[in-house]
């Protein structure tokens, strides 16, 4: 497969970019309805590109490492250069990135329809695309962290869409900062990594930007540049996919039109962290520290972010906080060493929560609002959304037979294998995941219950015809849910079998995985375990058993049941007093009053005064050397020479041998 | 002379008769459009004929007229270095034809003597870079300068006169330092063969005596002073605002472009010909030049209210990094000698060809802006992007190249030099350097603040109409901005070739 074939992928999308914002947007604004056309024509040649892909890396190998030129050479063995890098983990990332967006793209035209911004909203999604593909196939790192930006640009422009709403340009900008804050530490490590370029031999022959050089380079370092470079990795991370601390930008970025949450929030971008992990998984797990802290965040971000989501209102942030949840399940698993179920849960999850929200989108066509307060009883109107948004529901929960039974099963599998024979450290990881998987299914039930069962309790019907204006969405909406409630149920089981299933190798997407030429030493699927199986099913059905008892006797959840427990509640409900910890402590107390003041002092009669003296400066020695800059041609001629004159004395005076 | 030396000579030799040419046309006919496109059209030729010189250096065929006995032998080099940078200048030359067409409308009451001199002059800098004989090189000096003051003196106004002849005594100053330089140069090789000075030093200098070293540490002096003047480095700078003020835009931009490029190529020739072997502290010279250009440069360039003049100070703030790498040349030694290196010159010479389409997007827009608003003060830009929307994005394009900000090639300029400084140990004079890029900043994006700055009031506001042959110019300039930025490495390597060529080392 030509190189050039490989960034069609790429091009595709962006050309739907250019053409959108370039050509339909100016030009053409009364023909707004072609732009999801041209951005959905863009991905179908991206799927062609990518399934093809795939299928090649699966039987031949793939086409590896393409580069397309070299940028700029820093010395021998730090190049930055523009290339591809095609291995079983990007090839699999790829395709579902091309599906989940180009159904995305198909509902968005059912879900923005009408709205002002209509071609805008399809030229960022085509250039969110088009760079998170661009992220996903990228050889260098740097290449790499300039998409990695790209997405996160795209995802501050689809936050705040809707630009005339505060909340939304608040949650863009928080979403960008706290994901900056991250980004730099990554821009450290790789700052870290050309710095050890210039340590290495020339016979190394590695470019340490490279991404499959990078694998193999923890040897040349010591320990310590090694935690510090993965360190940073780590940071940039668990910046872009909303772990401890970092997390709290995710649910505000709700905010952005639901088929961005469903795209951007939740299957794609906030899984980019961990397809960085993994994609440098050998370098990574080289630092006992790092993967200990991995494993850390993972296991108590999944606990600390499913508690969050036990008593929100609003739909999306449910859903919110259950992607951080399980995003850190794949952290969790990466720590554990089991990238390959990271990748898997990855899937399953870029698929059943992507139904999610697209259902709570529906949801929102239909009743005009996120608060699950003014739903109810909805499965009576919308039976479709119903179905979809149960099935994926019990997917989320990790019922089997649906895909996030197999997925969750595997990491738990992991963390089973790595507790059997582990210290403390190692149990309290998997009680934690074993409590998450116990509140996962107690949201979540909560949810549908709160939505979809009871009596409708809004108030908003429309056109005042009583609960029947309330109506199911459209067909172009409802069919790409469809096709992604068809991924959501089958996706686990035909990729990952526990056995052999005909023609379907068993466990081998995760051996595909693991096949990649980075990871010398790959992992094995541990073998599927009944009774963690049971174990971690018998979890999801207390959590559901429980939130079923209590949605069933409080009448319609109008009250909460975790609100009896005061402390516990107002603790959660206020999201552990984070926000006000970063936004009224630090952000306020530290830093704008006690280290601002400081700053300000400094500020106004340090460098403001700095500022004006160098201003006078600048400006009276621009005078001063003005008036030099007379006119007068004798005087630039005697300048001349008086130059000449110290410079002569300067080299007399130098070099070595006479005065120097 | 045979045909052999007749088309290693080839390019410069079609500039001069291109010149004869324009002269004759301009007698012949009324039509300014025909002198235009005659002109342009016959410099393509030496920019074929380069062309394929290049390509018959790549393939072996070693075009060096010491190879030919001859007029020419050993005085006269046809190699990478030469050949790339006779078309950068013949580029630069074409694209100042392509802006001059308007600017020529008024004021101008003579044309076909414009392209003529302007011509020779860029032939004179064709010589000075391929030259590697004292005497040729000094002809070549006085041929670029000679025409540039007459160029500077054809519209006959007081400012453009006085203009001109500070120009002319400043150059007949440097050009007469220089040439005592080259005195006690001959005078102490007994040569005036450049390559073979090296030589003779070497075999007069292998005890380094303090004789011998003071002759070539003043030679060194005056020739650096002399060449300073061409470079429009502080503290030979003075004339450069003055000049560039008075001068017409089309003119300044090509003294700005092919003038620094062809007097960078006579430093570099002499350094890495004759420097290196002299065991004289020359890089702590440049380096010091280097740092006083870049700071008086940014400092002065800030609190000009002339588009003209400002640019006439970041002229001499460019100088600045330019000899950075200059002074990076020099690798310093374990016993504290130095030896040279390759990168230092290669990341100049790719400076060059970057500034040089940046600064040649700029002039271009300023000689549309001047002619058609009469004036060259920066609060003429004010709106430009309603009046003008191509030539606003595309100027404000080139000022973030000059900043030196990616995806430009300034920026890869940047990078290439300031790296080549650190390898070698110039910490301090790369500091001052990124320091004076924020510097430098401040007036750069000053300029594109006042051309997007658009109140209700001029919304009604006639729109300026460039001519098609200067936008055309300007976007041609914006793609080599793009290109280099983007796509670097084949032409550094090219670089890097020629320079290692030069100078024998690898």
């Amino acid at each position: 497969m030509s190189s050039l074939t490989i960034w069609l992928v790429f091009l595709a999308p962006l050309t739907s970019f250019v053409i959108i914002s370039l050509i339909v947007r100016p030009f053409f604004s009364k023909h707004q309805w072609i732009s999801p056309y041209l951005l959905i024509a863009g991905l179908s040649v991206s799927l062609v590109v990518s399934v093809m892909l795939f299928l090649d890396t699966l039987y031949t190998g793939g086409p590896g490492y393409n580069s397309a030129y070299q940028w700029i050479k820093i010395n021998d063995a730090a190049i930055i250069d523009l290339g591809t890098y095609i291995d079983p983990v990007s090839s699999t990332i790829l395709l579902v990135v091309v599906v989940v967006s180009l159904l995305v793209q198909i509902y968005s035209m059912g879900y923005m329809h009408g709205d002002i911004g209509y071609s805008r909203y399809f030229a960022t999604m085509a250039l969110f695309t088009s760079s998170m593909i661009g992220l996903v196939i990228s050889s260098n790192i740097v290449q790499l962290y300039a998409f990695w930006e790209l997405v996160g640009l795209s995802s501050y422009l689809l936050i705040g869409f809707w630009t005339e709403r505060p909340a939304a340009a608040a949650a863009a900008k928080k979403a960008f900062i706290i994901t900056r804050i991250g980004d730099v530490g990554f821009l450290i490590g790789i700052l870290f990594l050309i710095n050890h370029s210039f340590a290495l031999p020339l016979s190394a022959n590695v470019n340490v930007l490279h991404i499959p050089d990078i694998c193999s380079l923890a040897g040349t370092m010591s320990a310590m540049i090694v935690t510090i470079i993965t360190l940073g990795i780590l940071s940039g991370a668990m910046g872009k996919s909303a772990q401890f601390p970092f997390h709290t930008w995710l649910p505000d970025a709700m905010e952005g039109p639901t088929p961005v949450s469903a795209l951007v929030h939740s299957a794609t971008m906030v899984a980019a962290g961990v397809f960085l992990l993994v994609r440098l998984f050998p370098f990574i797990s080289a630092s006992d520290t790092t993967m200990l802290i991995i494993a850390g965040v993972g296991a108590f971000t999944a606990v600390f972010a499913a508690t969050m989501g036990l008593v929100v209102n609003d739909i999306k942030r449910v859903l919110a906080y259950s992607s951080i949840s399980q995003l850190a399940y794949m952290f969790a698993a990466i720590g554990l060493g089991a990238f390959g179920p990271a990748i898997f849960h990855l899937i399953t999850h870029a698929f059943f929560k992507a139904l999610l929200f697209l259902c709570s989108g529906s949801v929102n066509h239909a009743t005009h609002t996120f608060d699950m307060r003014e739903m109810g009883g909805l499965r009576k109107y919308m039976p479709w959304t119903y179905g979809l948004m149960l099935v994926s529901s019990l997917s989320l929960i990790g019922l089997p037979p649906l895909s996030g039974f197999w997925s969750k099963d595997e990491i738990m599998l992991s963390a089973w294998e790595k507790m059997l024979h582990g210290s403390v450290f190692e149990i309290t990881i998997f009680a934690l995941l074993a409590i998450g998987v116990v509140l996962t299914a107690f949201y979540t039930w909560r949810m549908i219950s709160l939505t979809f069962h009871g009596e409708y309790r809004g108030n908003d019907v429309g056109d005042g015809h009583g609960d029947h204006s309330i109506h199911e969405s459209p067909r172009v909406m409802i069919a790409p849910m469809a096709l992604l409630g068809v991924a959501t149920v089958l996706a686990g089981f035909l990729t990952n079998p526990p056995v052999n299933v005909g023609p379907i190798h068993k466990h081998w997407l995760n051996d595909f995985i693991s096949s990649s030429i980075v990871f010398h030493h790959g992992h094995h699927a541990a073998e599927f375990s009944v009774l963690v199986a049971i174990l971690s099913t018998v979890l999801g059905l207390i959590g559901l058993g429980i939130a079923v008892y209590y949605y069933k006797l409080s009448q319609n959840g109008k009250k909460e049941p975790l609100e009896s427990m005061k402390g516990f509640y107002g603790l959660i409900y206020n999201k552990y007093y984070l926000d006000d910890l970063y936004e009224n402590i630090i952000v306020r107390n530290i830093l704008q009053k006690r280290i601002v003041n400081i700053i300000a002092f400094v500020d106004k009669y340090v460098v403001d005064g700095l500022g004006l003296f160098l201003g006078f400066a600048v400006k009276n020695v621009g005078h001063v050397l003005g008036l030099f800059q007379n006119g007068n041609v004798q005087f630039y001629t005697f300048v001349i020479s008086l130059g000449g004159v110290i410079g002569l004395i300067i080299l007399l005076m130098y070099t070595p041998g006479l005065g120097g | 002379m045979n045909i052999h030396d007749l088309f290693l000579i080839s390019p410069g030799l079609s500039v001069i008769i291109i010149g004869l040419v324009a002269l004759i046309l301009d007698l012949a006919t009324k039509n300014k459009n025909v002198l235009v496109w005659t002109t342009l059209g016959l410099l393509l030729v030496p920019l074929g004929l380069g062309a394929l010189q290049l390509q018959m250096i790549s393939t072996g065929y070693i075009l060096d007229i010491s190879s030919s006995s001859g007029l020419l032998e050993g005085k006269y080099n046809v190699d990478v270095f030469s050949v790339s940078l006779q078309m950068l200048i013949v580029f630069a030359a074409a694209i100042t034809v392509m802006i001059s067409g308007n600017y020529l409308t008024d004021g101008y009451k003579t044309k076909g003597e414009y392209y003529t001199l302007m011509l020779f002059s860029a032939a004179g800098m064709m010589t000075l870079v391929s030259a590697s004989e004292l005497i040729l090189l000094y002809v070549g000096l006085e041929l670029t300068g000679l025409p540039i003051a007459l160029l500077l003196a054809l519209t006959l106004t007081k400012s453009a006169t006085s203009g001109a002849l500070k120009f002319l005594v400043v150059s007949a100053l440097s050009s007469a330092v220089m040439l005592y330089g080259m005195a006690f140069l001959f005078g102490f090789t007994g040569t005036t063969i450049i390559p073979e000075m090296s030589r003779s030093i070497m075999s007069e200098g292998s005890v380094v005596t303090l004789y011998s070293n003071t002759i070539l540490l003043v030679a060194v002096s005056l020739i650096i002073i002399g060449i300073g003047f061409k470079l429009s480095a502080v503290p030979f700078h003075m004339w450069v605002p003055d000049v560039y003020e008075s001068g017409s835009a089309p003119i300044v931009g090509f003294l700005s472009v092919a003038s620094k490029a062809a007097a960078f190529a006579l430093l570099l020739r002499i350094i890495y010909q004759v420097f290196g072997d002299i065991y004289v502290n020359w890089p702590l010279l440049i380096s010091i030049i280097a740092a006083a250009s870049m700071i008086v440069g940014n400092i002065m360039a800030m609190v000009q209210t002339n588009i003209k003049r400002m640019l006439g100070f970041s002229t001499i703030a460019h100088a600045g990094y330019l000899l950075i790498g200059v002074a990076a040349i020099a690798i310093v030694q374990n016993d504290s000698s130095f030896r040279l290196g390759v990168d230092g010159g290669a990341s100049v010479l790719f400076y060059l060809a970057t500034y040089a389409f940046a600064n040649l997007t700029i002039f271009a827009g300023i000689s549309v802006v001047g002619s058609r608003v009469g004036g060259d003060n920066i609060s003429d830009y004010k709106a430009l992007i309603r009046k003008s929307p191509q030539m606003a994005i595309m100027m404000s394009f080139a000022l973030i190249a000059l900043i030196g900000i990616p995806p430009t090639g300034i920026f890869v300029s940047k990078f290439y030099i300031f790296s080549a400084a650190m390898e070698n140990e110039l910490t301090w004079l790369v500091i001052v350097g990124v320091i004076n890029s924020v510097i430098s900043a401040y007036y750069y994006v000053r300029l594109i603040k006042v051309m997007f700055e658009t109140d209700n009031t001029d919304s009604d506001d006639n729109k300026m109409d460039a001519p098609g042959l200067t936008l055309a110019a300007m976007y041609i300039t914006t793609a080599g901005t793009i290109w280099l930025g983007v796509s670097p490495s084949w032409y550094i390597a090219i670089l890097e070739q020629g320079i290692s060529l030069l100078s024998g080392v690898n």
